[in-house]
């Protein structure tokens, strides 16, 4: 039987960016790697005509993002949501988004926000993955996206989020703890 | 190393593979071609399960699972796995469809006429022992009809939704991208009828017999008449990305409506590829049957849907075979266990307590 | 766009035998199972080339985290050389050109039936585990529908009672593999077959843990340090089989989970049940230079 025991180029890329999102959510606030900067490398991983997002005003993430073949639809509705949330008014946009629902809390968006990991705002965070407590800062987030996000969440149901600085991003998944220190 | 790891393992499953195959000879493109002309119900009832229409990839499938069709139902499925969804085919409805046989129970006659087609149905099933002896059976010729019949026919229960007669399952108006494709997404309850009717269209044709048997034996209270069946070849049409839409070709299909008459007319429908009788019937019956407000647990929806899966119940059946001495091993623990306490005198205070709360409990 | 632009050039089979499609919609449901320690996600499960109960689950997440810098270590029942263990790791090599061990430490990805090896993992390993059936309720609940929104609702009072007539009935909790354990104080898992020995291994761990369920269609996980807990009533202390003073006959090795087996004079003996863990042993005893790892039972208990 011919099988191809090497992965094309796509393939390493793609394999790669997944297990640093697995990772970066298995253990909330450490700093991994992508193989490649940016959105576009974590939307050719995880997206395609089976999935929705949606993309807040950054017309280049956009076409990144449609690329992979994924319907784009309202932020309401998206499974996956590109956005910045550096001011108020784009964490208020936000507020729509998919939480799940009690049977199916995987019916959930995820946010893929870019921030400046390693500076700015402390916070502490505690939860599955973190071994007793982590501190990490970050910029770029408003201060008000933390409240948005303590808010939402009532857990299991939530939104998971990765904040993504170049080629670093760190998860914060929805059982992570977040305390603005 | 006194002590080798591998056991044998290895070697063991390899040879048992090889045992397999030297039984089955090489697998040649003749033998396909001959399983494929020679079987066409065997490779029907293949494609059905397997949900992938593709008559040589089916015979190759038989002939090198040597015709165990869980196996081959396995290979196909697998294979199936491995090819992308480029594209969705336009809607086929019943006019469409290239009609070869369209029998109703319901009506002596109806619009369009009954079509008998190629049948066994009213043949004496006597075994041509004579082939053994060397002679030929040769089938004998089939005289032109003096007029060939319509290649399409009209839908019978058209007709009858235009009377008022049966109640009908409410129109979801999907676009064709929209339509939920089970084999991309799981099975979740309560089921969209997509779903529904795609997982009968690739069921076990045993497993779907056997459990709409149950039903037409009076579990659950569905009283069935084949409103319609046919077998067809239905057009396979794609949207070119330009936006014309061309034929890719044709695909054998079966599909029976059937009306329940227990308390409303209802209709219960089942479709599959490949020619493929008996499970339409009894798909088409199970429909009905999950439908009701109560249905018997043998035909609630979650009960049918998996346990018809053939790859599925197939799977897990022969995984018994497995070793299991972990979980025995554990099981044994518990049971010596619970000797050992019968046997000596309760010991802990745990268990003395525990021992004093059921007496206390005790009538 | 043209039909061309959605195909890719012919090949008999993709690298890691799923297609990128089949490989996205598993990450995307990993990420969520991790999100959400111990809710079951659903996902599409499609056929590989083996059948349903034989590692199916399993075989679908490591096949998606597959790479050829992968070191990949294969068991069943504790043992490497066990034939469907065989069977999945040459599948692995036929289709990923894998790096193949036995030895726990060295693997990254670790896929196992039935048992969790001996040696403490460590933060880059992912422990894959197969599961036949991962719903917890099934026994309290056969409708999938409801046991749902019992999981939705926490609803778990009936697991207890069952633990509950247990022990009136036996005097003993009689949950013998599958022991149902709440993870992250909110969803009751079925941690697969594994042994009750095993269950402690998944709490506070410094692995990730992902178990999956082919058949079934449901994939979910225990991150690295996330609370674990058997259910147990405050005065019944959890308790795992009686091994910790059982000799493996081959190595001398007392306090870990064995193996039985049966001797003609009806007497039995005993053997380390993760096969490797036996193997270093003997290798070290002949003078071999062997590092066995740190281990999670000392002298037959648990080490808290």
């Amino acid at each position: 039987m011919p099988l191809s025991l090497a992965p094309t180029a796509d393939d390493s890329r793609t394999n790669a960016a997944f297990e640093e999102l697995m990772w970066a959510l298995s253990r909330p606030g450490v700093i991994r790697t992508l193989p490649a900067s940016g959105l576009a490398s974590i939307a050719e991983s995880l997206l395609d005509r089976e999935c929705s997002f949606c993309v807040l005003d950054d017309l280049d993430i956009q076409q990144a993002v449609a690329r992979t073949g994924a319907r784009a639809v309202s932020q309401g509705n998206a499974d996956y949501i590109f956005s910045k949330i550096d001011t108020t008014e784009k964490v208020v946009a936000l507020s729509g988004m998919r939480l799940g629902t009690l049977a199916y809390p995987d019916d959930a968006a995820t946010l893929f926000a870019p921030a400046r990991l390693g500076a700015g705002q402390e916070l502490r965070l505690t939860g599955p993955g973190i071994k007793t407590s982590l501190t990490i800062t970050v910029d770029r987030v408003a201060p008000t996206f933390w409240e948005m996000r303590q808010r939402a969440i009532r857990y299991p149901l939530g939104f998971d989020v990765y904040l993504v600085d170049d080629d670093r991003v760190i998860g914060i998944p929805r059982s992570t703890t977040v305390e603005v220190l | 190393m006194a002590y080798v790891a591998t056991r044998g393992g290895e070697q063991a499953i390899e040879h048992a593979e090889r045992l397999f195959r030297s039984d089955l000879g090489t697998i040649s493109r003749d033998r396909v071609d001959a399983v494929r002309k020679t079987m066409p119900y065997l490779v029907d009832r293949l494609m059905g399960e397997a949900s992938l229409y593709e008559p040589d990839l089916a015979a190759l499938a038989l002939a090198q699972a040597g015709g165990d069709l869980y196996e081959a139902v396995l290979l196909l499925r697998a294979y199936r796995t491995t090819q992308p969804r480029i594209a969705f085919a336009q809607p086929v409805t019943q006019p469409d469809l290239f009609t070869v046989r369209r029998i109703s129970a319901a009506f002596k006659d109806i619009p369009g006429g009954q079509i008998l087609g190629p049948t066994l149905d009213y043949s004496h099933r006597l075994l041509q022992v004579g082939v053994l002896m060397g002679e030929d059976f040769t089938p004998e010729a089939v005289p032109p009809a003096a007029q060939p019949a319509p290649a399409t026919q009209p839908s019978l229960i058209d007709w009858q939704k235009a009377q008022g007669i049966v109640l009908d399952h409410p129109v979801e108006t999907v676009a064709p991208e929209d339509i939920p494709d089970l084999t991309r997404e799981p099975l979740l309850f309560p089921v969209p009828r997509a779903h529904k009717l795609q997982s009968l269209a690739r069921a076990d044709t045993g497993g779907t017999l056997a459990l709409g048997y149950a039903t037409m034996r009076g579990y659950g209270d569905v009283h069935p008449t084949v409103n319609e069946l046919r077998l067809a070849e239905a057009p396979v049409r794609l949207r070119h990305p330009r936006g014309t839409i061309f034929s890719a070709g044709r695909v054998r299909v079966s599909q029976a409506e059937i009306i329940s008459k227990s308390k409303n007319l209802e209709l219960g429908f089942s479709a599959t590829f490949g020619w493929n009788e008996i499970k339409v019937i009894a798909a088409a019956t199970l429909d009905i049957a999950s439908s009701q407000p109560n249905p018997a647990s043998a035909a609630t929806e979650e009960f049918i849907l998996y346990h018809t899966e053939p790859v599925e119940s197939s799977g897990f059946c022969i995984h018994f075979k497995l070793p299991h001495y972990v979980t025995f091993q554990s099981a044994l623990d518990a049971y010596r266990r619970v000797k050992a306490d019968r046997e000596a005198p309760a010991s802990t205070a745990v268990e003395k307590e525990l021992t004093q709360a059921l007496q206390d409990d005790a009538p | 766009m043209k039909l061309q632009e959605l195909t890719r050039p012919w090949a008999a089979f993709n690298y890691g035998f799923l297609d990128e499609s089949a490989k996205r919609e598993i990450r995307r449901r990993i990420l969520k199972a991790i999100a959400v320690p111990g809710y079951q996600v659903p996902y599409a499960s499609r056929e590989v080339p083996m059948a349903r109960g034989w590692g199916t689950g399993g075989l679908q997440v490591s096949l998606t985290l597959l790479k050829p810098t992968a070191v990949v270590k294969v068991i069943d029942q504790g043992a490497d050389d066990s034939v469907n263990a065989c069977s999945i790791r040459k599948f692995f090599g036929r289709v990923g050109g894998v790096i193949e061990t036995q030895d726990t430490q060295e693997a990254t990805i670790i896929q196992s039936r039935h048992r969790i090896p001996e040696e403490k993992l460590r933060g880059d390993q992912v422990l894959v585990l197969q599961v036949p059936d991962p719903e917890p309720l099934r026994t309290v609940q056969s409708d999938m529908s409801v046991a749902r929104e019992m999981h939705g609702d926490a609803d778990y009072g009936q697991l207890w009672l069952i633990l509950y007539e247990q022990l009136v009935k036996s005097g003993r909790i009689m949950q013998y593999t599958e022991y149902p354990s709440l993870v992250n104080g909110r969803h009751v898992i079925s941690p697969s077959p594994i042994p009750r020995w095993d269950v402690l291994k998944l709490n506070e761990a410094d692995h990730l843990t992902i178990l999956s369920a082919g058949r079934e269609k449901r994939i979910y996980a225990v991150p690295p340090h996330t609370r674990v807990e058997p259910l147990v009533f405050d005065d019944v202390p959890y308790r795992v089989e009686d091994h910790q003073d059982k000799t493996c006959y081959r190595t001398n090795v007392t306090g870990f989970f064995m193996n039985e087996l049966p001797q003609d004079d009806g007497s039995a003996k005993f053997e380390l049940s993760d096969s490797h863990f036996g193997v270093k042993h003997m290798r070290k005893a002949e003078g071999e230079p062997v590092e066995i790892g740190d281990t999670w039972y000392k002298n037959g208990k648990m080490n808290r």
